[in-house]
């Protein structure tokens, strides 16, 4: 390329016109081809008579360029890395030393922040699932409990559970209805006694009481999700 | 690709760590920034300061820059601002002037005020402007034409072929060739007054 080429393809540069990325590199590191971008954004001023006195300008470039040498070289993390992901390459900064990412910080909490609302938002989602399973299951373990209590008063003719469960089966279920699972659970370990052996008893009280605490657990956590999601 | 797109280019270029592209931004918006600072002081050295500091701190803002206004329009905001605070301070501080100053000994204050007052420097300035308008004055109808469209219209290549009734390589080699005729003497002037 000739010197006049290049100074052809400055002008359209500057104009807005495209150009090879090789040639904006070659006119940072090119101080004549600075010198001319310059001028030729003088003479643009001056048609347009923005030209401020000479005295303003001279060395005005020069002496910014100067305190910029104390800036540290700021990079822009999330452009970077938009950039390396769409060009498939990382990306190589020239300037070696005096680095900061300034948006680095910025990029990274709001990264950190996406990553922090997505957790939550499945860790709510999560709970709410996992006490719909267990509800679903308490719910079907006392519905069969209920039914098999149920038949069992009813073919076991001439065995009373009054004197044990003080209250007849009516009675039970207006219980249930009344004072929730807790006292659920009381009733029908009295009304079992009759049909189970001790070490059936047992083994499903303490089923039961893991259970419940499960839900107690997960109850607890979801409060939690919910108290740092909505009124954080 | 607009003008807007190009500054958009070299902002990416400082973005991603090339510090050296700004100063493509330094000098071309020198220009127009320090005109602006002019209008908010009346003091040469106060303009040149404040079109420094807001070319600083747009530079150390410049990571957060997304593109939605044209830099110049940002830039400019950034000018005045700093123009706002320069005479807010001002204001607080007492207008005498103490000569015991370390800036009125420093030697870059000494170099500023030399760059500043010196005469030559205030005649060359007037000159530039004069012979800038007067070489375009005398450029061949379709140069200067087209470099009119271009600086003051503000067209793009594309406008400017399509009013000019030409290809766009010639609207760029038509605008090429009137900015070296008008840099040619402005050169000429330099080194006139360099003697």
């Amino acid at each position: 390329m000739t010197e006049e080429q290049k100074l052809q393809m400055l002008s359209a540069f500057m104009d807005g016109q495209e150009v090879e990325q090789s040639f904006v590199d070659e006119l940072l590191s090119d101080e004549k081809l600075l010198a001319k971008w310059e001028e030729y954004h003088k003479i643009g001023a001056a048609i347009r008579g923005e030209l401020p006195n000479e005295e303003l300008i001279v060395g005005f470039a020069h002496r910014v360029e100067q305190a910029l040498e104390k800036e540290p070289v700021y990079i822009n993390v999330a452009l970077n890395a938009n950039e390396s992901a769409t060009n498939n390459k990382p990306s190589t900064p020239k300037e070696e030393n005096n680095i900061v990412s300034m948006s680095a910080f910025e990029f990274l909490r709001s990264k950190s922040k996406s990553i922090y609302h997505v957790t939550t938002q499945l860790a709510l989602a999560a709970s709410v699932a996992a006490i719909c399973v267990f509800g679903a299951q308490m719910y079907s373990s006392y519905k069969f409990e209920q039914d098999f209590t149920d038949k069992t008063a009813m073919n076991s003719t001439g065995i009373s559970i009054a004197p044990v469960a003080n209250h007849t089966n009516n009675d039970v279920v207006k219980s249930i209805n009344l004072n929730g699972n807790e006292q659920i659970a009381t009733d029908k370990v009295l009304l079992n006694e009759h049909t189970l052996d001790a070490a059936q008893l047992k083994k499903l009280e303490k089923q039961r009481t893991i259970e419940m605490q499960t839900i107690d657990a997960l109850l607890r956590d979801h409060e939690q999700v919910k108290q740092t999601v909505f009124y954080r | 690709m607009s003008e807007q797109t190009a500054d958009l280019a070299i902002i990416r270029q400082v973005q991603q760590g090339h510090k050296q592209a700004y100063n493509l931004l330094v000098r071309k918006y020198q220009y127009k920034i320090i005109s602006v600072a002019q209008k908010y002081v009346s003091c040469p050295n106060d303009a040149q300061d404040i079109a420094q500091e807001a070319f600083i701190k747009a530079y150390q803002a410049l990571p957060t820059f997304r593109g939605d206004s044209a830099f110049y329009t940002w830039l400019y905001r950034i000018t005045v601002n700093t123009a706002m605070n320069y005479l807010s301070s001002n204001v607080k501080k007492s207008s005498f002037v103490d000569i015991d100053s370390p800036e009125i000994d420093s030697s870059e204050g000494l170099e500023k005020l030399s760059q500043v007052d010196n005469p030559e420097n205030i005649l060359e300035g007037v000159d530039a402007q004069r012979v800038i308008v007067e070489t375009l004055k005398t450029l061949p109808e379709e140069l200067r034409q087209a470099i009119v469209y271009r600086e003051i219209e503000e067209m793009s290549y594309e406008q400017i072929a399509e009013k000019m009734d030409c290809p766009i390589g010639t609207v760029r080699s038509r605008i090429f060739r009137a900015r070296e005729i008008i840099e040619r003497e402005l050169s000429l002037l330099s080194s006139s007054s360099a003697k």
